[in-house]
């Protein structure tokens, strides 16, 4: 990336351009459209299911469809390879039902269909980056990471590739950094949240003077786009009026390209943006900041946890800390990531309580003597892949918790079925709450335990470690001074928390992601990463 | 002195002559503090990039303060040494922690009292308050660190030249060692000086710095330079912050966004400047009664811009737009824009 522009070069700029423009393709494609609408009906299908298995399956091919959307994507049989790899496939119908069924075979047809031609977008965004590099305007293309190779795979006549690495944005902080330049080329509709999200800075900071954007049919630009907290508009305008912001006016010219949509027997197209991002995510998710450390890896915390880091900017009483992203924790900071040898302990002991012994019993028992068991939990509504192996961990002892269903509902149908004699296992609730009940009670009673003691002894790890560590202060002061990206030290065996302690070097840190609690706090690819940008 | 007698340069770039978004913001400070009306204002400066604005908007409001009579910390400061005394007294001195933490004590303090004075007049000679000091009387009774046999009692009207480690005195010991008027000259033309005010400091204008802290803050504003014909400044030197220039006063106060602590014992400035969106936020509930100018650089990410127009929609309830301030100043600059609110 070139250095940035000085912000008095860039009132500069903003004072020298009196217009900028937006200079929009909107691509018509019947084969493409047909592909989009039987995705959508199948994430929407898939999502009413409601199950362990349709809300994944349907965030993925709602991922898959946001990329094509936002991505030069080659038409070929990439694409049908993609719908596969996304789990859907071979025993669909079965699984699913006849109407998504026919869905995906709808939309398999459309992928294969769409292999025999040529993607109008990439067609005439080849055109426009061409036509960029003829004129010898400086530009920028704005995209997602794992979208480059589509667009450095673009022809040009002039057999030159989209290559140079400084061409591409891919973050908020890629575009804060970045000079000013002539042409911004964005392939999305502008939205400041969900795949292909790009900064409102660019309607109200603009760096460029122009912006080339391809959207397909039916994909609309957020309506509240170009926000500023200063500076709150409650007008509404029509889609090509000029829009001003911040004293500066932007005007906007559409292009349509591709199919003639007169002659399509198919209904106009619709925002799938718009459409998919009222769902939400099936698996549950919660909203996280990104630290990056280098130009490769990262990691995603939630915007309350506390994340141990070390400042080397802050004198040695500061400088080992827990701080929270939200507040404190910031670029040039180190996160302190501590990876402890095994040292025995084992947690809480749950006590076998007095439910789970009986019903772990009679899962024994119904293993054993009823052929019939699994079917019946299936039928009842247990809807478990690997409903045998669950029932297997099930009833295993209590550990540090009483191993049992995560689902409330498949507690309930599990105990109904294990046929227990329940008068002879009378409690104390018995006559003010169900049976099945008290032993739920029971189980998540344990849990609530393990977690604690889980919470007790991580913050007493904790502890350890800070005092490790300021003992240590003067060594890692010089190793943060000498490695300027990432650095560790060892714990010795002597220690009662032997280990070794990492040390990454925060290079940015930006919102706008959504994951599952399992995905918090692990290092690992920028790539893998991107997935749960919001 | 005029303007045009005056050049600017940011980073490792050319003297240029005063750019409008710099004059701008420097006479957007200086407005708001000649314009106090009452009621309180808050207002929300959008940027088009990370930029050192909040640090010109302060210095305007600072020339604007060295031009007031009553700008002064001299009444206060008396006070501010007694409650340093009482404190050191009172707790700090029979506290049985090693190590002082007022949130495992409890005692309420942010800070520990070592019950030290100096005096700008004998820097080198440490004082220690006495347990002979008649808080309720006002008489302050310290002894010397090197001679504890010899006790002193000071008069009344001396006690404004100690000051306790750490923190600015209340006065320079000599026009030298203030703050120099050339520095500030020509930036606003019709802008008065009062010189006493040049060595005496002041406490009612706050800079909340960036949220990375106090260095960081500095690092920023070391970046930008003005000059004249003789001497070149750096906006952080012309800031009058505790420690950023050879001036033994101090005419800003400086808020650490990130430990949440001030260079002083603050009691309800007139203004704070927030330098970015996490101090604006943290400003506006830690300084309740004052008015708040807060720069936020708007390429930042959504969400974080969302909690900032949160944050000011939610004032609307208890405040007003406020126009007619807008008027007091040079034509706007592109790029920038502003709301400000007033409380009804």
């Amino acid at each position: 990336m070139t250095e940035s522009n000085s912000i008095t070069q860039l009132f500069e700029f903003l004072e020298k351009s009196d217009l900028f423009q937006v200079e929009k393709y909107e691509v018509h494609s019947t084969k493409f459209s047909v592909l989009r609408r039987s995705l959508r009906r199948m994430i929407v299908l898939l999502r009413e299911e409601g199950d362990d298995e349709g809300g994944p399956l349907s965030d993925r091919l709602r991922a898959l469809l946001s990329r094509w959307l936002t991505t030069p994507v080659e038409f070929d049989y990439n694409l049908s390879d993609s719908l596969e790899a996304t789990g859907a496939g071979a025993g669909f119908e079965n699984r699913w039902g006849t109407q998504i069924a026919t869905a995906y075979r709808e939309a398999c047809g459309a992928a294969r269909e769409l292999a025999e031609v040529n993607n109008p977008l990439r067609k005439k965004l080849e055109e426009i980056v061409e036509g960029l590099r003829r004129g010898g305007d400086s530009f920028r293309i704005y995209c997602h990471r794992s979208a480059v190779v589509d667009f450095q795979s673009l022809k040009s006549p002039s057999g030159e590739e989209v290559s140079a690495k400084e061409i591409f944005l891919h973050t908020p902080r890629d575009y804060r950094h970045s000079n000013t330049f002539d042409v911004l080329v964005k392939v999305g509709p502008l939205r400041s949240r969900g795949w292909g999200a790009v900064p409102d800075a660019f309607l109200t900071a603009p760096r460029f003077n122009k912006l080339v954007q391809f959207v397909w049919a039916g994909c609309q630009d957020e309506p509240d786009f170009g926000y500023d907290p200063a500076n709150v508009s409650e007008e509404i305008r029509g889609a090509n009026d000029p829009k001003s912001f911040e004293g500066f006016i932007w005007q906007t010219t559409t292009t349509q390209t591709g199919d003639d949509p007169s002659v399509s027997t198919l209904t106009s197209d619709e925002d799938d943006f718009r459409l998919l991002s009222d769902f939400g995510h099936a698996v549950d998710i919660r909203r996280c900041f990104l630290a990056q450390f280098g130009q490769q890896q990262g990691a995603l915390y939630s915007p309350r946890g506390d994340v141990l880091s070390y400042d080397p900017s802050a004198g040695s009483e500061g400088a080992l800390k827990f701080r929270t992203v939200g507040d404190g924790l910031s670029e040039g900071m180190f996160v302190i990531e501590d990876l402890f040898h095994d040292t025995g302990t084992c947690g809480a002991q749950a006590e076998e309580g007095k439910y789970s012994k009986i019903w772990k019993q009679a899962i024994w028992d119904k293993m054993l003597f009823d052929d019939n068991f699994e079917n019946k939990l299936c039928d009842d509504g247990i809807s478990l892949i690997h409903l045998h192996q669950s029932l297997l961990q099930w009833r295993k002892p209590a550990t540090s918790v009483v191993h049992a269903p995560q689902r409330r509902r498949h507690f309930q149908i599990l105990i109904r079925n294990l046929d227990i004699d329940q008068s002879q296992h009378k409690s104390e609730s018995w006559n003010r709450i169900p049976w099945w009940m008290a032993a739920w009670n029971e189980v998540i009673k344990t849990r609530g335990e393990a977690i604690q003691t889980g919470m007790h002894e991580h913050r007493a790890a904790d502890d350890q470690l800070v005092k490790f560590l300021e003992s240590r202060l003067m060594e890692i002061q010089e190793k943060s001074a000498t490695n300027p990206e990432s650095f560790y030290l060892t714990i010795p065996r002597e220690n009662e928390l032997p280990g070794r302690i990492e040390f990454h070097k925060i290079t940015a840190i930006e919102a706008g992601f959504r994951t599952p609690d399992g995905n918090l706090r692990t290092i690992c690819d920028l790539e893998e990463i991107e997935q749960w940008r919001e | 002195m005029k303007q045009s007698d005056l050049s600017f340069a940011e980073c490792d770039g050319d003297w240029q002559s005063i750019p409008r978004w710099v004059n701008f913001s420097i006479r957007f400070g200086y407005h708001w503090s000649e314009s106090e009306s009452g009621g309180r204002r808050i207002a929300l400066v959008s940027m088009p990039s990370a930029s050192s604005a909040a640090g010109l908007i302060a210095l305007g409001a600072m020339i604007r303060d060295l031009g007031k009579v009553d700008a002064d910390d001299i009444t206060t400061h008396t006070n501010s040494l007694f409650d340093y005394a009482r404190q050191y007294l009172d707790y700090c001195k029979n506290c049985d922690l090693k190590r002082c933490d007022p949130m495992i004590r409890g005692c309420g303090f942010h800070s520990e009292s070592h019950g030290v004075f100096r005096s700008i007049f004998r820097k080198n000679n440490i004082y220690i308050v006495s347990e002979e000091t008649d808080l309720t009387e006002k008489k302050l009774v310290v002894f010397e660190r090197r001679n504890p046999g010899i006790k002193i009692e000071f008069e009344p009207e001396y006690v404004k030249n100690l000051y306790y480690d750490g923190r600015p005195p209340a006065m320079s010991s000599s026009s030298e060692t203030g703050l120099q008027k050339s520095v500030y000259e020509g930036l606003i033309e019709e802008a008065e000086i009062y010189s006493e005010n040049l060595r005496m400091s002041y406490s009612g204008l706050v800079l909340a710095g960036r949220a990375k802290g106090r260095s960081d803050t500095r690092t920023a504003y070391e970046s930008l330079f003005f000059c004249n014909e003789t001497e070149s400044f750096t906006l952080a030197e012309m800031l009058g912050i505790h420690g950023w220039s050879e001036s033994e006063i101090s005419r800003t106060a400086f808020f650490n966004t990130r430990t949440e602590e001030s260079d002083r014992v603050l009691d309800q400035p007139k203004l704070v400047v927030a330098d970015g969106d996490s101090s604006f936020l943290k400003a506006i509930d830690t300084f309740k009664k004052s008015d708040i100018i807060g720069v936020i650089d708007r390429s930042l990410e959504r969400e974080k811009l969302e909690l900032v127009g949160q944050k000011f929609a939610d004032l609307k309830t208890w405040y007003r737009s406020d126009t007619e301030f807008l008027g007091n100043l040079p034509a706007s600059v592109p790029g920038i824009s502003i709301a400000i609110l007033k409380k009804q």
